[in-house]
């Protein structure tokens, strides 16, 4: 249906201020603008009996089985994200906890050193400590992988590029699973903000332990004061912009999901308002 | 008595009876909508009330659209296919 200037569904739509006024639209039949608050309304009241519609009219728009399957694959990447980002939490909190409990281990040893000097000290001034400490840092590889990859999720803009069939869960689903991935991504947010804690903590600790161990035997050693700055380093340079990257993603994501939420109960509002009038 | 209505849903109802070259009956509808009866009645006289639905005047029990249904699928696959960035080819 369109009218004089080409416009699609313009004659169905009341007037803005008739919406204000809570008027009901002349344009609207009787029965369909009673339905949400007088049900035993008779149908027969209603304006005309209407019109059937040649059914080989092309409508416009993507058919629904894609919209479904766009929505399937967005609540499966949330999911997919969630999961990472889960991963990444408990990848950080691991080899937090691991570096802690490893320096504050318990069992001073006697090492002597190349030089022939013996020092007494904890147990990871052995010789094993430093591949334990530096194999630590994979972890933090593996961690900083799944919380890119989540973000990769999360990031992508196209969400109907999946050739798997359409699912079309029964009434209320999409919204039920729309608002189920906001509340997931809101809990991503949290578990993957609180991972960089351990990580962090881990990251400087880890380094600094590594830097000290390689440069003891050396002259800079009598820097020692200075030793936190190599410990810092990798903060800066990969705990804070990981975390920078990470809360923007999930922000992004939370965004687009509220967006979608909201411009979602905007589309029920008007359809309700141009196909039943207000049901105030 | 209806509470909100899921847009989905009516838009899976319509498209079924865009799609079908001559009208449905309610089965193959409910069918093509996969939906279970009960929901599937609810949605149906939904959609007879507003009138984007009437049932064939010549044979019983068979449903075609109205031009304002027809108008209710466009605005609702265009509107769902806007906000979930799904273009008009359907990927």
């Amino acid at each position: 249906m369109k009218d004089a200037r080409g416009r699609v569904g313009e004659a169905a739509t009341p007037r803005a201020d008739e919406f204000i006024r809570g008027v009901r639209p002349e344009t609207g039949p009787r029965s369909a603008r009673g339905l949400w608050t007088d049900a035993e309304e008779d149908v027969s009241v209603s304006r005309g009996v209407p019109e059937p519609m040649d059914s080989t009219t092309p409508a416009n728009g993507p058919p629904m089985a894609a919209i479904d399957r766009s929505l399937g694959d967005l609540a499966d990447r949330v999911r997919r994200a969630v999961r990472r980002s889960y991963w990444f939490s408990g990848l950080a909190w691991a080899y937090g906890v691991a570096v802690i409990v490893a320096l504050l281990f318990p069992g001073d040893t006697t090492v002597t050193t190349s030089n022939g000097a013996i020092i007494s000290g904890p147990w990871w001034m052995q010789p094993i400590g430093l591949p334990i400490f530096l194999s630590l840092n994979v972890v933090v590889g593996f961690a900083v992988h799944e919380l890119l990859v989540a973000r990769r999720e999360a990031l992508q803009e196209s969400v109907a590029q999946s050739t798997s069939p359409p699912s079309s869960p029964s009434e209320g689903g999409w919204i039920r699973a729309i608002q189920e991935s906001q509340k997931a991504v809101t809990r991503m947010k949290y578990v993957a903000e609180f991972a960089f804690i351990p990580l962090t903590l881990g990251l400087f600790a880890d380094v600094q332990f590594c830097v000290m161990y390689l440069l003891s035997g050396t002259s800079v050693a009598g820097l020692s004061p200075y030793w936190f700055i190599p410990g810092a380093l990798p903060v800066f340079l990969l705990a804070v912009p990981l975390y920078i990257v990470a809360r923007r993603s999930i922000a992004g994501f939370q965004t687009r999901l509220d967006r979608q939420v909201g411009e979602l109960a905007r589309l029920e509002a008007e359809f309700l308002w141009r196909f039943t009038g207000p049901s105030t | 008595m209806m509470g909100r209505p899921d847009l989905f849903v009516i838009g899976r109802l319509l498209e079924a009876m865009v799609n079908s070259p001559e009208p449905l009956r309610r089965t193959p509808l409910q069918q093509k909508a996969g939906l279970n009866y009960t929901v599937f009645q609810r949605y149906l006289d939904y959609l007879l009330r507003l009138e984007l639905v009437v049932e064939t005047a010549g044979s019983e029990g068979r449903l075609e659209l109205t031009p304002k249904g027809v108008e209710a699928y466009r605005f609702l696959s265009e509107g769902l296919g806007r906000i979930f960035k799904v273009t008009n080819g359907g990927s």
